[in-house]
């Protein structure tokens, strides 16, 4: 007995239906499993002699189903979930097992798993995380090369006074970097971090009969505002934030330079592969796998994909990381 | 990916521009397939809207209230010895949400609906 292209391409597409349907509601589980099913013969049976062979046909159906997977995954997911809503309004929140608890919840929890493994590649927020993660590293060496040299010239300095104005101003700089920083975080991170509000002890006024010039009464209101200043906690853990940045952005700089230029010459292979010095595989001097056909470079670009979910799902944990910390430390306590 | 409420997105255009013209052929219902078909055929496409894409975007229109949907009758089907079709129609709602969009004003194609059966 033979079995047809399309008869396999039809196999396959039901079994795909089957599985992500699992844990739906009985009525859209069963109406998408029909209306698919009714697709696919309609799609086999097209009245049309000058139609094309039964092979395209099946090529065509599997082409279909590839395309459109991923709708199905975020479609389920979606049913799933207001379902789940729609039964927990219901039944208020006490009851929280509302969904009939039905031998394919093992099958909904896994199909949910995967939708979220594989999502990070459509959502726009991964590409923000690697914005901000490739940012991370030429901002912390301005960070860190600007604040020494005011902290070193400042502090060195402060025994002649003109160290004092340069603390200041070295101050308001890192100000105005944390203020980057909260704002980098809450554009691209979608990290809400409320400022820190200043814990500096107001200046105070100095009493008109103190018998004091102008400039004199300058020069102490200007000493008493740097000295609320270096008492103001929020400075130093503003300053620590930034020099912390330096480290942290060395490393996840790295970490993205390395796992994004692997994965993109993975993906560029068809396209590189032709080019003067060819492409291979290798690890230091050897050399493991020679990329000279279509076929290998296809191959070594469709290893490309899973790698860019790693990719991604990777630079997310350290935008996450990243976020976490500017929001301790320079965002509101509680 | 947030959109503006009551926005159409292309796929969604194709549909109800498609089901318009399917109306004013004689073709009052189609069914998924005969859709994709018409698409397919409107923009000159030899891949058909993929499975997850086409009805996906129908159920979600269907829920906005641009189309609307019926079974149709079993003993039809088991006469013609296929599944169940489930014919879809466009709503005066969606009629009224394609006019509002830019792209309406321009000219529909001349179909060619083969083997409807509708």
């Amino acid at each position: 007995m033979t079995i047809s292209a399309p008869s396999l391409a039809t196999g396959l597409i039901r079994g795909w239906v089957r599985i992500y349907t699992i844990g739906l509601r009985d009525d859209e589980r069963d109406s998408r499993r029909a209306e698919i099913e009714s697709d696919l013969w309609e799609q086999q049976n097209a009245d049309d002699p000058a139609g094309p062979s039964r092979i395209a046909t099946a090529a065509h159906m599997v082409a279909r189903w590839a395309l459109g997977a991923p709708a199905d995954v975020l479609w389920s997911l979606e049913r799933s979930s207001d379902a789940r809503q729609a039964a927990n309004s219901d039944k208020g929140r006490k009851n929280m097992t509302a969904i009939p608890q039905t031998d394919g919840s093992a099958g909904a929890a896994i199909l949910a798993t995967t939708g979220r493994v594989l999502s990070v590649v459509i959502e726009p927020q991964s590409y923000l995380n690697v914005v901000y993660v490739l940012l991370a590293f030429p901002l912390s060496i301005a960070y860190f090369v600007i604040l020494t040299t005011g902290l070193s010239a400042g502090l060195s300095l402060v025994i002649v006074w003109i160290g004092v104005p340069i603390l200041f101003l070295t101050f308001a700089i890192s100000a105005a970097f944390g203020w980057l920083e909260r704002f980098l975080a809450q554009y691209l991170l979608r990290v809400e971090i409320s400022p820190r509000p200043s814990e500096a002890k107001s200046a105070g006024e100095i009493p008109a009969e103190s018998g004091l010039g102008d400039s004199e009464r300058l020069l102490i209101r200007a000493l008493r505002g740097f000295k609320a200043r270096v008492s103001d906690r929020t400075v130093w853990t503003g300053l620590l934030y930034l020099f912390l940045k330096f480290p942290i952005g060395i490393v996840s700089f790295v970490v993205a330079i390395f796992l994004l230029s692997i994965t993109l010459a993975c993906l560029a292979a068809p396209f590189l592969y032709q080019l003067d010095g060819g492409l291979s595989i290798g690890i230091g001097m050897g050399e493991i796998w020679e990329i000279d056909t279509l076929g290998e470079a296809l191959l070594l670009s469709a290893a490309g994909i899973p790698l860019l979910i790693i990719s991604l799902h990777i630079l997310n944990g350290l935008a996450f990381v990243s976020g976490r910390i500017a929001k301790v430390m320079l965002g509101r306590l509680g | 990916m947030r959109r503006k409420a009551g926005k159409l997105i292309p796929i969604e255009l194709s549909i109800l521009d498609t089901g318009m013209a399917l109306r004013q052929s004689g073709v009052g219902e189609w069914h998924g397939y005969l859709l994709a078909r018409e698409i397919g055929e409107r923009r000159g496409a030899k891949l058909l809207t993929a499975y997850g894409t086409l009805y996906k975007a129908l159920g979600r229109m269907e829920r906005a209230g641009l189309l609307e949907s019926r079974w149709e009758d079993p003993l039809a089907a088991a006469d013609d010895g296929r599944p169940r079709r489930r014919l879809y129609q466009v709503t005066l709602a969606g009629a009224a949400a394609l006019a509002v969009e830019p792209r309406a004003a321009q000219a529909v194609p001349k179909l060619m609906v083969r083997g409807a059966n509708v």
